[in-house]
Parts: structure tokens; sequence; C-alpha cells
């Protein structure tokens, strides 16, 4: 295996787009910042698989941010759509119809929806099949393009179209979040990370790394939401980072099965400046402070960090 | 009192007024005010509100608490209702009362998220496999929908048999006033097929599966037998001005509501338009097409698909009339004024084309 040289700066991510600007989705959509990000290592040699979800808007023939193809599938089976596109593929390598030069890199790309619920069952087959394949899911906690309604990936106390705080429910969504990390992990597959765009040096590098493995090669990025989030469009970012900052989202990647912490913070901010950013979890100050699921939430992230070997020793 | 609800938001509390505490949803456009709605409103009523992790989850959740014997229900639009055919084959098929909404939406394929009409067939000819039907009703505006969802869960109750709602997301999402004034049904049967514990009494089985040989013909023997009961008492249908009509349209849901205007706007012709629109999409109001094709000089079916409905019009009428057909698709809704070009072109006698004409360019 070729010895990589991680950058070290913003400086040094390419100035080349693979995604262009006027696409439909929100203003300050992190998932699409990160994508960004992603393209501009994947290159424009690429197929994106996109399983239903916001951004099955961003192309809407006849225009496209995209400088690659890209096919849509229903919502429960992106990765098995991408299996299919592999075997079309290599069938044409073998056929000598396709220079093996000029093969694409086959890209599924969903949204939390896809990922943590409907769409779990069509990803384990294809880590199992050890497809060669990369999958990004851009993670904004909800079901974002039907009106921002509870997911598997929505966190305890989030208010969504479905988890209304109320007098019955006052503290929203009861549910932690599934680990998709976790479940993926369980697979051993070569490569797999968790991403943020505030972060897109560490986003470079670990698609860098990943380029080297055949097989699935799988991440999540923490996409914060503007319109379901209830924040500024313009604080996306600082956002993103926050979740970085207070750990409540672990920068990691995991090869075959083994864990390595990519971002250790010395000294992590309180939960509570996370939390208060975002319109989501007014209801946890607002009228009165929810102050014991303020604490579950957080002494949720001091165990996971209590966890993490890089972190304690 | 009136409330001022979207039709999606009419069914859930239609739903809740039937005595239905058991929900099971997943978000798609255009149905997510019903989802948003439950959440809230299921709660509030002691009910249980799940959001399932995939539209086939969410069936299966409806047939287990429909075994249990509770009132029970989902909803989707269209492609999530294609995910929930193999749930409901089941359902019918284990014979089990519960309710389906499907707000339509343009297809097929991932299509799009305005008003259809293109799942008729789905809905009407079963929709999943196996010889089965589930009753259809087909509501034309929000209160209609809360009325129609509330009689569903008495029909599902009284045959047995999953009762799917037909609407589109004109209809679900549109804003009306609606009333609930509906009354609690007597005379329904006991529940004494349901899974409530057999401490002291004989045990009851729920199945569908039937691997003796004979067993599976003898069972769907019953099946119609009771889908014919179905089709002899359950029939419902509007009629407009159908008396002695020269010409009649057969419209649907929001298709009807524009059929509606036409008639409306005919009453200036010297040649009378009538109006059939079915309430029950299956089982399909054939007595009354069938005696129609009689009297009038021909039959104008008006759908937003490329024709499905029509098919069950023309096997109503078996060549009495002429049967034609008028359609937009892919979310294209037609407007009276199209309709009336039509009508104006499939007229047998059409020498008065230009006042005709004139007639409907005339706001």
């Amino acid at each position: 295996m070729v010895e990589l040289i991680p950058i070290k700066s913003i400086k040094d991510i390419p100035f080349d787009e693979n995604l262009f600007p006027g696409t439909p989705a929100c203003a300050g959509c992190g998932g699409l910042l990160a994508l960004r990000h992603c393209l501009k290592v994947l290159g424009k040699d690429i197929v994106i698989v996109n399983a239903a979800g916001c951004f099955t808007l961003l192309s809407i023939y006849p225009f496209t941010p995209f400088k690659n193809s890209w096919l849509y599938t229903a919502m429960a089976c992106a990765p098995a759509g991408a299996q299919g596109i592999r075997d079309a593929l290599d069938i044409l390598i073998k056929k000598g119809k396709l220079d093996p030069k000029e093969d694409l890199k086959v890209v599924v790309l969903t949204g939390d929806g896809a990922a943590y619920d409907i769409g779990l069952a069509s990803t384990s087959g294809a880590i199992n099949r050890n497809l060669d394949f990369y999958y990004i899911c851009y993670d904004n906690e909800a079901y974002g393009n039907t009106g921002f309604q509870w997911s598997g990936a929505t966190p305890l106390a989030s208010k969504t179209g479905t988890t209304q705080p109320g007098r019955l429910s006052p503290s929203g969504a009861e549910f932690f979040k599934k680990d998709l990390f976790e479940i993926w992990r369980s697979h051993k597959p070569p490569y797999l990370a968790t991403i943020s765009p505030s972060h897109p040096v560490d986003l470079h590098n670990k698609f860098k790394k990943a380029e080297q493995y055949k097989g699935p090669k799988l991440f999540i990025n923490l996409s914060p939401c503007p319109p379901g989030w209830a924040t500024e469009p313009s604080h996306s970012t600082i956002l993103a980072k926050l979740a970085v900052d207070t750990g409540i989202w672990a920068l990691k990647e995991a090869i075959y099965g083994d864990i390595k912490h990519t971002h250790i913070q010395k000294k992590f901010k309180s939960i509570e400046e996370y939390l208060k950013e975002q319109g989501r979890f007014t209801h946890l100050f607002k009228p009165q402070r929810q102050e014991s699921v303020i604490n579950k939430i957080q002494e949720r992230v001091n165990k996971y960090w209590h966890s993490v070997q890089e972190y304690t020793k | 009192m009136k409330l001022l609800l979207t039709g999606n938001e009419a069914a859930a509390e239609a739903a809740i007024q039937a005595g239905c505490r058991y929900y099971y949803g997943y978000p798609i456009t255009p149905q997510n005010e019903l989802i948003n709605y439950m959440s809230v409103r299921m709660p509030e009523v002691g009910g249980t509100f799940i959001q399932a992790e995939s539209e086939i989850a969410a069936i299966n959740m409806v047939y287990g608490s429909a075994a249990a014997g509770a009132r029970t229900m989902t909803s989707s639009s269209s492609p999530g209702i294609s995910l929930k055919q193999e749930g409901m084959s089941y359902l019918a098929g284990s014979e089990l009362p519960c309710v389906i909404v499907n707000i339509q939406r343009g297809g097929p394929g991932l299509g799009d998220i305005s008003a259809s009409q293109a799942d008729y067939f789905q809905a009407v000819k079963g929709g999943g496999h196996g010889d089965y039907h589930t009753i259809v009703l087909a509501p034309s505006s929000a209160q209609e929908m809360a009325n129609l969802v509330y009689d569903a869960f008495d029909l599902a109750d009284k045959y047995r048999n999953p009762v799917l709602i037909l609407g589109d997301a004109q209809i679900g999402q549109l804003m009306e006033p609606v009333e609930f004034n509906k009354k609690p049904k007597k005379n329904l049967p006991v529940k004494n097929w349901a899974l409530t514990g057999a401490e002291g009494r004989e045990r009851r089985i729920i199945k569908s599966f039937y691997p003796v040989k004979g067993q599976l013909e003898e069972f769907n023997a019953h099946l119609q037998r009771k889908y014919k009961l179905i089709e002899e008492h359950e029939v419902r249908y509007e009629a407009i001005n159908i008396h002695e009509a020269d010409i009649v349209l057969v419209a649907y849901g929001t298709s009807a509501r524009i059929c509606k205007e036409v008639v409306k706007k005919s009453l200036r012709f010297n040649f009378k338009v009538g109006m059939i629109r079915p309430i029950t999409l299956w089982p399909f109001p054939k007595e009354i097409t069938r005696k129609l094709s009689e009297s009038v000089q021909c039959i104008l079916t008006v759908e937003m698909s490329a024709g499905q409905m029509v098919e069950d019009v023309r096997l109503a009428v078996e060549g009495r009339c002429p049967v034609h057909f008028y359609g937009r698709t892919g979310g294209g809704v037609p407007t009276s004024s199209e309709i009336i070009r039509k009508i104006v072109e499939i007229l047998p006698d059409n020498s008065e084309v230009n006042t005709l004409l004139q007639l409907v360019e005339a706001k």
C-alpha cells in the first residue's frame, strides 16, 4: 500500500469543483457543503446512486449540479442499485468494452431516513457481499424532505413533525439516536468514518485513505439543516463545529472494524451550547428548563468519551 | 362545529372519532399532514402512534393490532402503498379489518408529488398477490374524506376486510370546513375472532396459510362469497342530472369536482349533461352505469390517469353505447374547458360547435 501523505491545511484542498452552485437545496444545507468536499476527492468519474430524499431534488432533469452520472432508486435500496451498476461496469470491463482506466466509482448518497431506517437491510447486504462502493449518508437527523419528521437518527429531545413537545411528551423525541456507525462497523467493512462539513481537512484525508480499499467505504456526515433544526443558514458550519467541540459528534474512522478517533478535544464544551443554538431544542429551556433531559444528553456524551481509549489514556 | 382542516387532517380526526386507537405511519408527500396530525392527536386520546421504519413495517403493525381486534389504520402515498401491498394481501387473506389511506401522487416510479388517479387499477383489482379485494372508497372533498374514513371502519368490521381510501394530493391537501357528526353504528358483528388471550375459552386462529390441498380453494370460495355480498350491498355513488341526460360523465375524486363544474356550465347548452360519481370504486356502481347506457347517447369517463376506471365503465356498459375517455396524467389536472371541448368532439350531433366553444371561452 502506498504511503499516504495527509493534507494539513484547508489551503491544500483542491480548487476544482465537481458540484456546481445553484442547486435547489435549502440555504445553509450542511449535507450539501460536505458533499461538495466529498466530490472534490472522489472526482467526476463517478456514478451517484441516490435514494429518495432531499438530494433527489438536486438533479431535476435537464438541470444538474453534478459533472457525474446520477441514478435514483426507491428509498429502501440505493445500495442494491449500486450493486447493479457495479455489476454492469464489471461486465463491460470483462468484455473489453470499457477500458479499466475509465472505470467509474459507484457512490451511494442517501439521507438518514434511508440509511438508518428503511434502507438498512439493503446496506447490510451490500457490505456483506463486499460490494466495491462508497456510501455517503447526509444525516440531518430527520426526514427533511417531507417536512422534518422523526427518523431513527433523530436525537433525544429533538422537536420534529412527529415528535412535537407537548403536555404528554414535554421532551419531544423520546429515544436516543441509533448508532449507525456501530451497526455498520459490526459488518467490519474495509473503511468507515464519520465526517463533518466543519472539518474539511479531516474529511479530505478520510476519503483519500478510503480510496486505497476495495469494498464498502462508508461515511456518515452530520448535516446541520437550517429549516429543520430552526437555525440560521449562515450558522451551519459553526453548528457542525459545535457538535464536534461538545463531543456529541465524534469524528472517527474504523478500518476493518478497528476504531480510531481522528479528532480528540482536550476539553469539551458543554452540550448546552450546542442545544441552545437550535430551535428544535428550544423547549428544553423555555418556558421551563428541563434539567433532567439536558443532563441525560450530557451524561450520554460523557459516557461515550469515557469509553474511548485515546481520550482516557 | 366546523373545523378548517386539510383532507389529510380530516381523515386523521375522523379515524380518531371512529375509535381508531392504533396508527402506524411513515413520511411521504403528499400525506404528511396525516401522520403529523396523528402524532399529536393519538397520544391525547390514549392511543398508540408509531412512526415505523418503513411502509412494510407500518402495514405489518396494522396486521398485528387488527388481529388483536383493534380499530387500526395506516396511510401513505402511491410509492409507499406499493410497498404495503404484500401486507394488504395478508390482511385480506386473514380477513382482518383495517383502514389504509392512499393519497395518490403522480407516477410511475418516483413520479412527482402532485395529484393523480393512476393507482386505480392497483386499488380496485387487488394490488397485491392472490384473489382478493379491498373495499375502495373515493372521497371528493375534505368533508367526504372525514365521512368515508368514519364509515370505512364500520365497513371493515362488518365484512372483516381491509378498506382502502383512495384520495389524491388535492383532496389530501386542500383545506375545507369539516364537521364531525357521525354516530357510532349499531349492530356491528362482535369480534369473536380476535386474539385476546384464550384463557377460559376455545382458542382462535387467524391465518392466511392453507398448506393442505383443497383447503385454500375452499377458503377462496368463502372469500368470493363475501365479495359478492359486498358487491350486492355496498355500492355507493352520487348521480347528478342523469334524468333524460344526453351524455353522462363518470368521474371520481378531484376529477369529479371538475366534472361538476362542467355539469353546471352545461345548463346553458341545448343538450343535457349528467354525471355519475362513484363513491365506492370497488364495488363499482355497475348497475346504474349499465342502466344509463341504455338511455344516453354516450358516456365520457374523466380521470387523472391514462384510462383506468374507463375499463370498468366499459365492462358495465357492455357495448350498449359509446364510452369515451378524457384523461390527464403525471400530475396534470383536467380543466372544465378541456372536458367541454371533448364533449363537443364526441357528441354525435355537434352542429352547434361554435356556440358551445364560445360558451367555453366565456368566463
